[in-house]
């Protein structure tokens, strides 16, 4: 499954590191940098935690 | 309205009637002192009549409780600006950047800033936060009893805030801090808010550069726009941060702890280290200690069908947008098994609370030494709920508990 991230809105809440560290990681400023745009099938359900937490919305999973 | 006879100012719970509700959602009053324990019903009614309603108190202002409103107006802070300050009507004298600030500014404070409040910027502080919590504990454990709010929360609150921001280890200059602090929360009064403007200002302007990377450097040697950050940036950078981080986090703990006494099945959960990865979330929605800021309308607009014009206040209620059943299903229960919580009780867009990394870190921290040293958390005999403060913050007045020693 391919995730795509708009980090330009991405306003530092961390959330999606908390749910989903192995693809969703922060920057020194607390930013999300994405470790990877394809998420495996394991980590599939944290992934859409991610998403459906994302107070800025801006993650969006499909493919 | 009626008080509990048998209790002390500080634990009367205030029992409005369907009249308050009725008064207050035909004039919302943020510092009425019945709104805390009727906050769903009359933001519900609010929302009902209209996610935008004006309400004729604090000088008159638009009360947005819709959360896709709320939501929008946190989208476009060029047209809903932070100039002016944040409270209704605006009592404060220091204007507070990054907090009341609008870009470029804004983003030149939040550059200097955010990586010190940053999961990764905190990490070095979680020992001395792991330290204060310990010793709270340590303070009441033998007890089986304690009054939460300020045996438990504040000093890890304020400790933590002592330290990472104001640079102090002198739990004598912590303890006149937090007094000053207490003095706004109980006043809100111009002598309260000269008192701690003076003691943050004495230590601001008297702080020598160490060349250590901490908040006071910053500010002291670092740029915005190319220039100095001027004497009195300074003192509201610092004082925001100290004030926005205080009563804030501290009603958080408390909260937690209220929610653990009238649900004891709560306990397990928070002994679960995973609590914190999502649970947390959901208290912070449900209780969304900071209800509401406000802002200033910059030009004429329409927002959830209103028109607005410049000038306009409005209170985007964050408390009621997390409570919007259009949002949340059964919004005011707990329900940690919602698959969305997107809640905005840090705010969304670019005023983002700076400290929410940090109020998770000591929360999470508070409770990984908390819990598994006390079990059975309930109310004494007779008591069923908590005293709330009046005013913007959700704050419990004070938190009685029993507990067993685990």
């Amino acid at each position: 499954m391919k995730v795509i991230v708009d980090s330009s809105k991405c306003q530092g809440h961390g959330r999606c590191a908390n749910y989903c560290p192995e693809i969703f990681d922060l920057d020194e400023e607390g930013y999300v940098v994405l470790l990877s745009d394809t998420v495996p099938p394991e980590l599939e359900a944290a992934a859409r935690q991610a998403e459906g937490n994302c107070p800025e919305q801006i993650i969006t999973l499909g493919g | 309205m009626s008080h509990n006879s048998e209790s002390d100012l500080f634990t009367t719970v205030v029992v409005p009637d369907a009249a308050a509700v009725d008064r207050l959602a035909d004039h919302f009053n943020l510092y009425d002192p019945e709104l805390p324990y009727v906050l769903d019903e009359v933001t519900d009614r609010t929302r009902d009549k209209c996610p935008v309603l004006h309400t004729d108190q604090q000088g008159g202002y638009y009360l947005i409780t819709g959360y896709n409103e709320v939501a929008a107006a946190l989208a476009t802070p060029e047209v809903y600006s932070s100039k002016g300050g944040k409270s209704l009507p605006p009592v404060q004298t220091v204007d507070m950047p990054p907090i009341d600030s609008d870009d470029p500014e804004h983003h030149a404070f939040r550059k200097l800033l955010n990586r010190f409040f940053s999961k990764a910027g905190l990490a070095k502080h979680e020992p001395a936060v792991r330290q204060l919590a310990k010793n709270a504990v340590d303070s009441f454990i033998d007890n089986g009893k304690a009054e939460f709010v300020h045996e438990f929360a504040e000093p890890i609150v304020a400790g933590a805030l002592c330290r990472v921001i104001l640079e102090l280890d002198d739990p004598a200059q912590e303890k006149h801090a937090v007094k000053l602090v207490n003095q706004i929360g109980a006043t809100n009064s111009a002598e309260a808010w000269a008192n701690i403007t003076g003691f943050i200002n004495d230590l601001v302007t008297n702080y020598k550069p160490t060349g250590r990377d901490t908040v006071f450097d910053a500010i002291a040697t670092g740029e915005v726009l190319g220039r100095d950050v001027t004497a009195e940036e300074k003192l509201g950078v610092v004082l925001v941060l100290f004030l926005g981080g205080l009563d804030t986090t501290k009603s958080m703990i408390g909260g937690i702890l209220r929610h653990c006494a009238q649900n004891p099945e709560l306990e397990d959960r928070l002994r679960d280290p995973r609590w914190t990865r999502s649970d947390l979330d959901e208290f912070l929605r449900l209780d969304s200690v900071v209800t509401g800021l406000a802002r200033t309308v910059t030009a004429d607009t329409e927002l959830g069908g209103v028109r607005l014009h410049a000038g306009d206040r409005v209170m985007l209620h964050y408390y009621a947008a997390n409570h919007d059943p259009a949002k949340f299903d059964h919004p005011h229960q707990l329900d940690f098994n919602r698959a969305r919580n997107p809640h905005v009780a840090f705010a969304t867009g670019a005023h983002r609370c700076i400290g929410s990394n940090f109020a998770r870190l000591q929360i999470k921290t508070a409770f990984e030494e908390l819990m598994p040293r006390v079990q059975n958390i309930r109310f004494p005999d007779g008591v069923t709920d908590i005293a709330w403060k009046p005013g913007v913050a959700r704050e419990p007045m004070s938190l009685e508990l029993l507990f067993d020693k685990r």
